[in-house]
């Protein structure tokens, strides 16, 4: 305390303050102006007072940010709105009393007046703003029943369903920022929001608030208690990657209806037979650029030359086969007895591929056939196979062709190649498809009438593995290529041995034959038909769309 | 207390803000809105320099103009609109402290330390160090009013802030605060020698280390 200050009493204080505040009457002020005149120690007290007060003014004002005033306008107009409800359950009552019912009608008029005008001014509000992390994933929340679900998920199928998507770190990222931000930090979010993307945020804004109270809690729970977890990001992860699989566009609602009904390990065991699949499922890009590779493939000896000479020894056979037949001493039923084998042959590039593919990389001999004939071509086919492969592999992204080399086994690789490079050139011009139809040789009218008789998707879908195959139908060949894989079981199920694309016709369509009879191997169960409906790989099942086979 | 006609069509003639809230009253919401547009940094400051915090301070402004709107229809002009508009974010004020100090929340640094004695260290220990040897810079000046605030008590603090940034008179804030004139002559005068005595010694050289009140 200063000297000054002790020195004076209260009164003359309060005086001197009074008189700075211009409070005193005139009389009380020109006595203080003469006391200050005459009395430093009262004069100096006024000009510390003085000062102090002047230094006030470094106080800081605030400023508000219009969302302030929106959201304090939207709780009044909140409170009009709750004012008019109460109104409107109090009018029967009124109805007794008739001029307080006019009264009362006047009021919510007005009150009703007021939210009207206001109605469309308020955003963002409080309540968007609290619950802004649960708002702005909406959808991928809703779709997780319980934490426990989500646990079950992320312990399962976490790996799977977040694997080679880049964008999920940023999201979720975002996510965590959004979930720690202050109040204010998430007013500043939704005010940098593009129009867009407010729109979108509004109308999951009011489809959150149109769920009942006891959901709205559940979310905001569910958010909290991720948000609490010592994994939450990777939480996070789980719960985008899933509505990703969710949203695929080969689910129906229905579908997605149905797979909320179903139980988390069924829904699990889905999902890692479905990543499965994408794992080799080819862009429109790579199977453009298979396309081109496998066209500069055609007719180079590296292709057709151990066909050609496969071809010779079943040339051989059918010499065999017809001195056998001219000695009578037994009936030979072998392949190719009219040389057609070896005519498809030469008109199928595909058909080579498979045939090169298939003696380099399997310990199989094809039927009728000795060990040491295959033997002696396979060194050859082997030196032609890796040079195919290498160039086929080019066709594919780096990223794909080394995870093929790196997880497969040389004969699967080999087949899923000859398997991917056939569904490209099934994706060929649909003049030539026309064409297919239109030609008699090719496709009697018996099976016109089956192809016709079939409903449209699935009409195009057999074309299309007919047109490709359309050199291998010929009915002794189909014969010849299932007895070559009687009895045999390869790697693939005992498809036979040149099984894949070709051994399929318009009349085979039994119930094991419906796509993706040909798909990759799997390493993951049988696929089974689980949820129902199109788009699983189950019987009934349309096929893939074009571009997006599964390799 | 009876409002009489004179005193209402003086106000209503006299302050722009009351024939708004007059509009209000008669479920006006763009007047509403003008008059939200022109107190509500001013209600905000005031209740952040009460309270302390920043956000509780938003609430509680909010929660000033929600009662603004619920009591429009019984609002009558006998007083400055902002006297009225005051006396309601006093009442909100008061209430919150209450609660806060229940709960021991209110925080206007610098805080009482365990002596019960106010012992500014923050921003008064830092400029004493330096002084007299320079003057304070704007920014130290700044934190060094903004913390004096804490020597004052609730209510001191209340008609100081209205006495300094709404320029209201003793009777205006009297009525605000629900005392009489003379009462807020006392207050103030008792507010503003605590102020200078925690101040003055910056500005006048005379700081002797940290000072405890």
């Amino acid at each position: 305390m200063t000297p000054s200050s002790s020195n004076l009493d209260d009164s003359l204080r309060e005086e001197l303050v009074a008189y700075l505040d211009g409070e005193l009457p005139p009389a009380e002020s020109e006595a203080i102006e003469r006391r200050i005149a005459s009395d430093p120690a009262a004069r100096r007290e006024l000009e510390g007072f003085d000062r102090v007060w002047n230094a006030l003014d470094e106080l800081p004002r605030q400023q508000v940010d219009e969302t302030f005033t929106k959201s304090t306008i939207e709780m009044t107009a909140l409170a009009a709105e709750r004012e008019a409800a109460a109104l409107t359950a109090a009018l029967p009552i009124a109805k007794r009393r008739r001029s307080y019912a006019v009264a009362m009608g006047c009021t919510l008029a007005a009150a009703v007046a007021f939210l009207g005008a206001w109605g469309a001014a308020a955003r963002p509000n409080r309540e968007l703003v609290s619950n802004l992390p649960v708002i702005e994933h909406f959808d991928e929340l809703r779709a997780i029943k319980d934490f426990d679900f989500l646990s079950t998920l992320h312990t399962q199928v976490g790996q799977e369903l977040t694997v080679d998507n880049a964008e999920l770190e940023t999201q979720v990222a975002d996510w965590d920022q959004t979930s720690q931000a202050s109040y204010s930090q998430r007013v500043e979010r939704v005010q940098q929001l593009s129009p867009d993307q407010q729109a979108v945020l509004a109308s999951q804004a009011s489809r959150f608030a149109a769920l009942p109270p006891e959901q709205r809690t559940q979310l905001a729970e569910l958010d909290r208690t991720i948000a609490a977890d010592p994994k939450a990001n990777e939480l996070r992860s789980t719960v985008l990657g899933y509505h990703d699989w969710l949203n695929q566009p080969n689910f129906s609602p229905a579908d997605r209806a149905t797979i909320g009904r179903t139980e988390v390990n069924q829904i699990v065991r889905q999902i890692e037979r479905d990543q499965n699949n994408d794992r080799w499922r080819l862009s429109a890009e790579e199977q453009e650029k298979l396309r081109e590779v496998f066209a500069a493939l055609k007719g180079s000896p590296e292709l057709t030359r151990t066909p050609r000479e496969l071809g010779d020894k079943f040339a051989e056979l059918r010499a065999m086969a017809e001195r056998n037949a001219e000695r009578g001493t037994r009936r030979f039923e072998g392949p190719d007895q009219r040389g057609e084998l070896q005519a498809a042959v030469d008109k199928s590039p595909t058909l080579q591929l498979m045939i090169v593919s298939r003696i380099a990389t399997s310990n199989e001999v094809p039927p009728f056939f000795g060990r040491s004939q295959i033997e002696a071509l396979r060194q050859q086919a082997q030196q032609d196979w890796n040079s195919i492969e290498t160039k086929l592999l080019s066709a594919l992204t780096a990223e794909r062709a080394a995870r093929l080399r790196e997880r497969m086994s040389a004969e699967d690789r080999a087949r899923l190649l000859v398997f991917a490079t056939s569904q490209a050139v099934q994706q060929s011009q649909p003049r030539d498809f026309a064409d297919f139809i239109a030609d008699s040789d090719r496709v009697s009218d018996q099976q016109l009438q089956e192809y016709l008789a079939l409903p449209r998707d699935q009409m195009l879908a057999e074309l299309r593995q007919d047109f490709s195959s359309a050199d291998l139908r010929n009915d002794d060949f189909g014969r010849f290529l299932r007895g070559m894989g009687r009895g045999r079981s390869g790697p693939f199920g005992g498809r036979g041995w040149f099984g894949g694309p070709g051994d399929r016709g318009p009349r085979d369509r039994g119930p094991e034959n419906v796509q993706p009879r040909d798909g990759p191997p799997r390493n993951g169960p049988p696929p089974d038909r689980q949820f129902g409906g199109p788009g699983f790989d189950g019987p009934g099942g349309p096929p893939p769309p074009p571009g997006k086979e599964p390799l | 207390m009876a409002v009489t006609d004179s005193t209402i069509q003086r106000y209503t003639h006299s302050d722009p803000d009351v024939r708004l809230m007059l509009r209000v009253r008669e479920d006006d919401a763009a007047a509403f809105e003008e008059l939200m547009l022109r107190y509500q940094n001013r209600v905000v400051s005031l209740l952040g320099h009460l309270v302390g915090k920043r956000d509780l301070a938003e609430d509680l402004a909010q929660d000033v103009f929600l009662r603004v709107y619920r009591s429009r229809k019984r609002y009558v002009p006998g007083s400055k609109f902002s006297t009225w508009l005051f006396t309601i974010a006093n009442n909100v004020a008061s209430n919150a402290l209450r609660t806060l100090s229940r709960r021991k929340e209110v925080h206007v640094a610098p805080r009482p330390n365990e002596s019960g004695a106010l012992s500014i260290d923050g921003s008064f220990a830092a400029a004493s160090a330096l002084m007299p040897t320079r003057q304070l810079d704007k920014a130290e000046l700044r934190q060094l009013v903004q913390d004096s605030l804490v020597v004052l008590n609730d209510r001191q603090r209340m008609a100081v802030l209205l006495a300094k940034f709404e320029c209201l008179n003793y009777n205006e804030i009297g009525e605000i605060m629900e005392m009489s004139p003379q009462a807020i002559k006392s207050l103030l005068s008792r507010a503003r020698e605590k102020l200078r005595e925690t101040l003055e010694p910056y500005f006048n050289g005379e700081a002797k280390g940290t000072q405890t009140l």
